[in-house]
């Protein structure tokens, strides 16, 4: 019987998989940042000023 | 700071080399992922405000302020407003949905003090009272928007709030708050009956080309696929909030959950301070004098008269302000200033504003609302905070009126009918008579439409005896059945009525139920059976019934105190279209009140005809130039019958009653009677054709012949007699 091998992942493939996840990861920010920017823009531009007499 | 300056230098360096190894970086990271980063984001925003959309936002939530209010850039959803309501109320209770502006809102109580908190206590647990009225906000605005959506939910629903006297407003509710109105729009939370309307479109496609309204409709048509708005919103006031506001400037990120409305200390002296104002007063004063010129024009005798053209646009706007079916449910509060800034107002601009409050009451009444106007009598200047806002002394006051409308109304549609479609037929009541008869009128049966009410009532007289009164509307003469007896208060008493306004239009309305010829008669007929007999029958006018509702018991529109029914009511039914056992043959004859003006002078009226061109029979009355009366009968085609001359004169009224063989008097042989005030003046053999039932009309002459007018002027049908009246 044989031990399975154990060589670790080509450095390659980690720095591959780094890029991706923080490529993924800034995704996620920015599209949370383009719905933040969905409210903003469906606010009134306008202010609301209430006229007391 | 110079170009030369090392430390500069260095820095510069720095930035550089970190904005090349950022955008070395970035540009060396894998597109799909980012882009997918984007997507999932975006998509697990969009999911996240969906879901919190639903999920009730306010804590401990009394009423808005300002940090909860747009002038403070918080803007509630429209999914966040009707979920709070879903959350807090139960479908069974009666909602009580109040709107409006900052006079509802409570400006001048405190919290503690507020007048929805009166409202609720008075109306009880049956009722749940929501206020979201806020700062100046419309009839239709904001809270109305919530009423629209919550309308098919809750079956007891009624909103409340107050109305401008000759104003309408936008269907949007106007530039403040049109984005909760576009927001429930484009989120399909409108019912049709609201969101298909061609006011909506109108104003959608208006808006779409001005700048200021279409970012509204740019955001809110985006936010109903991202909800970024319920989301953004609801973590401002749960966890942090993300727009600048100055108000706000030591804490600008703090959730406005944490906001807390105090009592304010200072209202008594608010109240002194702003009497003093000179400036304040002035403008109130000048307000008031502008109010007493709403909808008012000068004619030509320089008086002021209604302007047809305001009070035609705000009817029209009425209208278009909620769809038909809601309008009902809305209660229209008409306020009154402050009597403290009314003092500089002529008794003349007093009674012109009063006379603008009615025009305004009846404007709502007519397009379906039900309108509470406050009586200016019941409130002190020191009721209010300013010109119009109350302190809590008045929001008790306003408290106690509101309360009063509700529970009448509640009274009365308990004792609604429904009218059916097609409508129904008689009314059928099994009553028992009060014990307390102490001379007075009750109101047994109202029919609202279009220009008031039609009620019958029942006059309690002298000697345990009773008569039925009727009136088509509020200025309508009243018509008074025979006394009959109703000697006990355990008696019960079967009553079945008959009115024009309880069939359809037309006999096409009735799918067949009911032909021309049998519509005809019940559309001009009050009809009234009493313990199984015929009773009382007059003609009358058929009017129309918009909403479709009978009321029992009282008069909704008019509730004033005392004129309720006391009585028990054991039965309240419809009947069959066909009222079989009401039988126009078996009237013998009619008995009217008759004035004579100079205006008849030489002209022939009808008081019945019967049958049709080339077949009729009329009974006519001529008066002469001295004011005199012959009475005649004109058997078609043969020579007219005219009665001894009687005297009578100008300006006297009398009563007139008649028999004919025609309508069933079976006198034999077959003869007329005519009587006047109480004593026989002409009996006569007549032959006569016998009309079928639809045939028969009482003071008008529809057949053409020649020896009557159309119509029978200033004369009153009190009854019809059935054959027992010749005894």
């Amino acid at each position: 019987m044989t031990a399975p091998s154990t060589s670790p992942p080509p450095a390659s493939f980690l720095r591959r998989l780094a890029r991706s996840v923080a490529s993924l990861a800034l995704g996620l920010l920015v599209g949370v940042l383009l719905h933040y920017l969905v409210y903003r823009f469906s606010l009134p531009s306008k202010p609301f000023i209430y006229v007391a007499f | 700071m110079s170009r030369s300056d090392p430390t500069t230098a260095t820095s510069l360096r720095l930035v550089d080399r970190w904005t090349r190894w950022v955008r070395g970086l970035i540009f060396t990271l894998p597109a799909w992922p980012f882009f997918l980063g984007i997507i999932m984001a975006f998509a697990a925003c969009a999911c996240a405000g969906r879901m919190v959309s639903e999920r009730p936002l306010f804590e401990n939530f009394v009423r808005f302020f300002s940090p909860i209010q747009p002038q403070r850039a918080f803007y509630p959803t429209a999914s966040q407003l009707v979920a709070h309501v879903r959350h807090t109320v139960p479908v069974t209770k009666t909602l009580v949905l109040v709107g409006g502006a900052s006079y509802f809102r409570g400006t001048g109580q405190n919290p503690g003090e507020l007048w929805t908190h009166e409202l609720q206590r008075q109306l009880g647990s049956r009722y749940a009272v929501v206020n979201f009225a806020t700062d100046q906000a419309d009839l239709t605005a904001f809270a109305g928007v919530v009423f629209a959506i919550l309308a098919r939910e809750y079956p007891k629903i009624i909103y409340v709030a107050n109305g401008n006297i000759a104003l309408g407003a936008p269907v949007d509710g106007g530039p403040d708050y049109r984005y909760l109105f576009w927001d429930a729009y484009y989120k399909g939370l409108l019912p049709p009956s609201v969101a298909d309307t061609p006011a909506v479109r109108a104003l959608q496609r208006e808006q779409l080309l001005d700048p200021g309204a279409l970012e509204v409709h740019a955001g809110q048509w985006l936010d109903q696929f991202a909800y970024a708005c319920d989301l953004w919103t609801y973590l401002g006031y749960k966890n942090f909030f993300t727009v600048w506001t100055d108000e706000h400037r030591t804490a600008p990120f703090a959730p406005r959950r944490q906001a807390r409305e105090g009592d304010d200390p200072g209202l008594l002296a608010s109240q002194q301070a702003i009497r003093r104002d000179p400036a304040y007063v002035a403008h109130s004063e000048k307000h008031a004098h502008r109010v007493a010129r709403t909808g008012l024009m000068l004619d030509r005798t320089n008086h002021w008269v209604p302007n047809p053209a305001v009070w035609t646009h705000f009817e029209e706007t009425c209208r278009t302000m909620f769809p038909e079916e809601l309008r009902p449910k809305c209660l229209v509060v008409l306020l009154r200033a402050n009597p403290f800034f009314l003092q500089s107002l002529t008794p003349d601009e007093r009674r012109r504003t009063d006379q603008i409050y009615r025009l305004g009451q009846d404007t709502y009444e007519r397009t379906g609302y039900q309108v509470l106007p406050l009586r200016a009598a019941d409130f002190t200047a020191d009721d209010y905070l300013d010109g119009g806002h109350f302190m809590a002394s008045g929001g008790a006051k306003l408290a106690r009126a509101v309360a009063l409308h509700l529970e009448d109304r509640e009274r009365a549609n308990e004792r609604a009918l429904p009218f059916t479609h097609p409508r129904g037929g008689a009314v059928e009541l099994g009553l028992m008579f009060p014990s307390d008869r102490t001379p007075r009128q009750e109101t047994l049966l109202t029919v609202p439409h279009r220009t008031g009410a039609e009620t019958l009532a029942v006059e309690y007289l002298r000697r345990e005896n009773a008569r039925f009164v009727y009136q088509a509307g509020p200025s309508a003469a009243p018509l008074y059945s025979p006394p009959f007896s109703a000697p006990t208060s355990t008696t019960l008493h079967s009553f079945r009525v008959s009115l024009g306004s309880f069939y359809s239009r037309t006999a096409a309305d009735t799918t067949g139920r009911l032909t021309s010829t049998e519509l005809a008669p019940l559309k001009s007929w009050l009809l009234l059976h009493l313990d199984g007999q015929p009773f009382w029958e007059v003609p009358c006018d058929a009017r129309e019934t918009p909403r479709g509702e009978i009321f029992l018991g009282l008069n909704p529109l008019n509730p004033i105190p005392g004129t309720q029914f006391t009585g028990t009511l054991h039965l309240a039914e419809r009947r069959p279209l066909t009222p079989r056992s009401l039988r126009r043959e078996e009237i013998g004859g009619a008995r009217l009140k008759l004035t004579i003006d100079a205006t008849m002078a030489g002209r022939s009226f009808p008081l019945a005809t019967t049958g049709q061109p080339g077949t009729a029979d009329v009974l006519f009355v001529r008066i002469t130039a001295q004011g005199n009366a012959v009475f005649g009968y004109d058997h078609w085609g043969s020579p007219a019958l005219l009665s001894p001359e009687v005297s009578l004169g100008f300006g006297t009224t009398h009563t007139v009653e008649f028999s004919l063989p025609a309508l069933g008097n079976h006198s034999a042989p077959p003869e007329l009677t005519v009587t006047l005030d109480g004593k026989p003046i002409w009996q006569h053999p007549v032959p006569f054709y016998g009309p079928a039932p639809a045939h028969i009309y009482l003071g008008s002459n529809p057949t053409g012949a020649t020896s009557a007018e159309p119509i029978l002027i200033h004369a009153t049908f009190e009854n019809v007699l059935t054959p027992s009246w010749r005894g």
